[in-house]
């Protein structure tokens, strides 16, 4: 991990075994399966799921600052807390998870580099126990939208100044030949294709099978060689509703340092949708 | 009166139960799908995977045995959601009637009850997904191969 610009944002397996019992740490499970987590967990680790914890019933939003502040006490997550994410599909919902927590400005997020799958195949403990939170206290201090969060109208300007763009999801979403991600048609658009100037890199494609992220000299030669990123750029990423572009958005600014990344969490269920938004195919 | 079918007490069992118990037994279902019978197992690789991008696969067998619907089904233990429906698909159409299959409704998510507790997301796409097992079923069930 070592040549990452940030390798600290990553912990191993081993380094979250060690720490199971540490006071100023706490594991967080984020999965796509809403089920998962109660098949079994690492001891101690809180749920905290994408769609019934972080995203507004109502509202196509996130949750607002207090309830961000109430979810926080309740799974037992001070301002200092160390907070480690893991889950299923290569960390797809852990690096989404951490980019909310990140919208609030948590300081100390970290991922477990190969998520639930490596956790399991080093056959390590799972348990059903529920964890024993105490209530902790919790403010947001500064929302970190600007930073790190693109709306519709910046993505335009963003385009129309010839800002890199791209596109996580898959090459036949990409291509307009696919209106929705297969089974799941309610995430489609009217429109297919992608917002113009934008490139394809799967977000999949940072990920070893082994569930970990790609060496900082494989996600150079995808990124930088592949399709002409360089460090310096501001760059927006996005997919169909902002949570595999959430994993791309991890890569790039921790991974390979790149300071102006931010998440379309509109994406394409909005772009594809909108009158008159310029299209390419 | 019409028998109680399967279904129905399916749906009543979940129906029944206080809505933050309905994920616990949508979790019991996905823990009592049959094991896939092992002449199945070397047709798996052939048999379609649902949800590719999702890495999920589920491998189903359909048939029919003097117009009762016979139906196996393999769904891997990481997608435990997926796996309880598909439980719940195949305790409710084993040895039924083909007919049977008309039953199912098209909303079978919010008939169980369990919409609010998977989140409206999931739901229409979990309810996409069984559309698909329908059209399947109904597809192989119309012919009269022994599978």
């Amino acid at each position: 991990m070592s040549n990452y610009i940030h390798p600290e944002v990553l912990v191993d397996t081993q380094w979250v075994a060690d720490h199971l019992n540490d006071l100023e740490v706490r594991i967080v499970e984020s999965d796509e399966d809403v089920l998962l987590y109660e098949t079994g967990h690492i001891p101690d680790a809180v749920k905290i799921d994408w769609q019934l914890n972080l995203q507004d019933p109502v509202v196509r939003d996130y949750i607002d600052k207090s309830q961000f502040e109430k979810l926080m006490s309740e799974k037992g997550i001070s301002n200092q807390t160390k907070v480690v994410f893991y889950g299923d599909k290569n960390n797809w919902w852990a690096c989404y998870a951490l980019w909310v927590f990140k919208l609030f400005g948590h300081q100390h997020c970290l991922v477990m580099n190969g998520g639930r799958q490596k956790w399991i195949e080093e056959g390590r403990a799972l348990t059903k126990e529920l964890p024993n939170t105490a209530a902790a206290e919790y403010t947001v201090n500064r929302v970190n939208e600007q930073q790190i969060r693109a709306f519709r109208d910046e993505v335009l300007l963003h385009t129309k100044a010839k800002k890199p763009l791209i596109d996580v999801r898959s090459s036949q979403e990409y291509t307009g030949e696919l209106l929705h991600m297969e089974n799941y048609p309610q995430e489609g658009a009217l429109r297919g294709g992608h917002i113009p100037g934008a490139q394809n890199v799967p977000w999949a494609t940072a990920a070893n099978e082994d569930g970990t992220f790609k060496s900082y000299v494989e996600l150079k030669e995808i990124y930088e060689k592949g399709v002409g990123l360089n460090i310096e750029n501001e760059v927006i990423a996005y997919c169909r509703i902002g949570e595999r572009s959430a994993h791309t958005w991890f890569v790039l600014t921790y991974l390979l340092g790149y300071k102006k990344v931010r998440n379309y969490d509109g994406s394409w269920t909005e772009w594809g949708n909108m009158v008159r938004s310029p299209i390419e195919r | 009166m019409m028998p109680t079918s399967q279904l129905d007490n399916i749906l009543e069992e979940f129906q029944s139960l206080d809505e933050d118990f309905r994920l616990e037994l949508l979790l019991d279902y996905a823990e009592k799908l049959p094991a896939l019978p092992p002449e199945f197992q070397d047709d798996k690789q052939k048999e379609m995977a649902l949800v590719p991008e999702c890495q999920t696969p589920v491998y189903l067998f359909i048939g029919t045995e003097n117009d009762t619907i016979e139906i196996y089904a393999e769904v891997a233990p990481e997608s435990p959601t997926i796996r309880g429906v598909v439980s719940i698909l195949v305790h409710a159409l084993q040895g039924t009637p083909v007919q049977t299959i008309e039953n199912i409704p098209y909303d079978l998510i919010y008939k169980l009850g369990l919409a609010h507790k998977i989140g409206s997301m999931r739901s229409h796409g979990i309810n996409a997904i069984i559309q698909r097992i329908k059209e399947r079923i109904k597809q192989e069930s119309g012919s009269t191969d022994k599978i």
